[in-house]
Formats: structure tokens, sequence, C-alpha cells
């Protein structure tokens, strides 16, 4: 079975959160002379926005 | 300033990744500067996945140049060796559970139990977070653990399982 459009986007936005998750909560931190810049906040709310609505799909 | 990837066990790094490397192990490194955006994320996301088997940095990880970076390399170097020997030939997958809200705290954690278990049974190791968890698989054993997923969601119908990954080993570092 082919996936639609909605299953592909659906899942893209379900990767972000997972991506989002890994790259700015995990992954080596080195101290020193580092500057660690964590991504903006609104990219956060977007991607859970963006899982809601995709939950809310899947139901 | 230099924007770091991960770190590895030395090999060929194509242009315009650069590297250095520091008591056995290699830092793969950038000049470019990614967006803090999703498109910057996935653009890092896609050079990490080039380095197999690598240690990824978190994003927006940057030095002051190469040498800041080989001190900072040379003063962990023990503990970055002993995790890339843990992840080298091994990914990481990414499992979590969505759905109505459950009746009871009870039923909450039997519900995770009984869908962690089985999973953590084909994984070397395990992290459990509230929002879901990392599993560390052999690389040959992702389609066995992929179809274990697949089993779950069959005996599980009430609750999607959100089954992400291959990943490089970011919960793992």
């Amino acid at each position: 079975m082919t996936a639609t459009r909605e299953e592909i986007a659906s899942s893209r936005e379900v990767a972000l959160v997972d991506l989002i998750d890994r790259l700015l909560a995990g992954g080596v931190v080195i101290g020193g002379d580092i500057t660690l810049s964590i991504a903006d906040v609104d990219l956060v709310r977007v991607s859970l926005r963006a899982l809601i609505a995709s939950v809310e799909a899947l139901e | 300033m230099i924007w770091v990837y991960g770190i590895r066990e030395p090999a060929e790094v194509e242009p315009p990744l650069e590297s250095l490397t520091a008591g056995g192990l290699m830092a793969v490194f950038g000049r470019r500067e990614h967006e803090r955006t999703r498109d910057g994320l996935w653009e890092h996301e896609r050079v990490v996945e080039t380095l197999i088997t690598v240690l990824p940095m978190r994003f927006a990880s940057m030095v002051a140049g190469e040498d800041a970076l080989r001190r900072l390399i040379s003063e962990r170097h023990d503990s970055l060796a002993a995790a890339l020997a843990n992840v080298s030939g091994r990914v990481e997958v990414g499992v979590r559970a969505v759905g109505r809200r459950e009746t009871s705290g009870r039923e909450h954690l039997l519900r995770k139990l009984a869908l962690h278990e089985p999973l953590a049974a084909l994984a070397v190791d395990t992290r459990l977070r509230p929002q879901g968890g990392a599993y560390l698989v052999e690389r040959d054993a992702v389609p066995g653990f992929t179809a274990a997923v697949e089993r779950l969601q069959e005996a599980h119908p009430d609750v999607a399982i959100l089954c992400t990954g291959p990943w490089p080993p970011y919960s793992f570092v």
C-alpha cells in the first residue's frame, strides 16, 4: 500500500520531534571554548503543535 | 569558529568536511554554520549520518579553532573512546507510544513496561525518558527490532507506537 501524502507529512513531523529531542538534548557536549546555541523556543513550539496534530490524525 | 559534527575512528573525510586526529580519535568538522531552524537541524543530521560509526555532537557545538578542539578531545580522551567503543556497529532507535490518557498511574506504568520489556530484550542498551525510549541496537538487528515494534502495535491497538530511526547514537554518548 502506498502511503498517502498526509501519512508522509505526519511521519516527517514525528521524526522532527525526535530529531529536536536528540540534536538539542543529546549528543556529546564539549566545554571550554564552546558556544552552545539552543534553537529558538519557537522551533520547539512549532514541533509540539505538529506532534499534537499528527497524534490527532492517528486517533 | 568551526562547527563540530562528531567524533569517530580515523577514516576518509569528504570535502568540504575537515578532520583532525588526537590520541587516535578523529573529530569531523566544517567551516559553515547551520541555521537554527528545522532545515538547519536536518542539514546537520544528514552530515552526521555520513560519518558512521560516530559519536554525534550536540547541535551547534562550535569551537574557536582546531587547537581548541584538539585540546578538548585530549582532555576527555578516555571517556570519549569508551563511548565510541560502546556504540560501534550500533544504531539508536526511538520508540514512543501516544494515545488516550490512561485511567490510572498504575495502568500507565504497566503499559510502559509491556511495551518496553520486549524491546529492551532486543537492545544492547536503553535510555528511558518521559518523552519515550531510546534503544541502542546492533545494526544487523534493526529489522528484527522493527518487527517486534509492529507486533507490539498489533497487540496494543489503542495506542499509536511511533518508531523513528535508525539514528546516530545521540542518547548514548
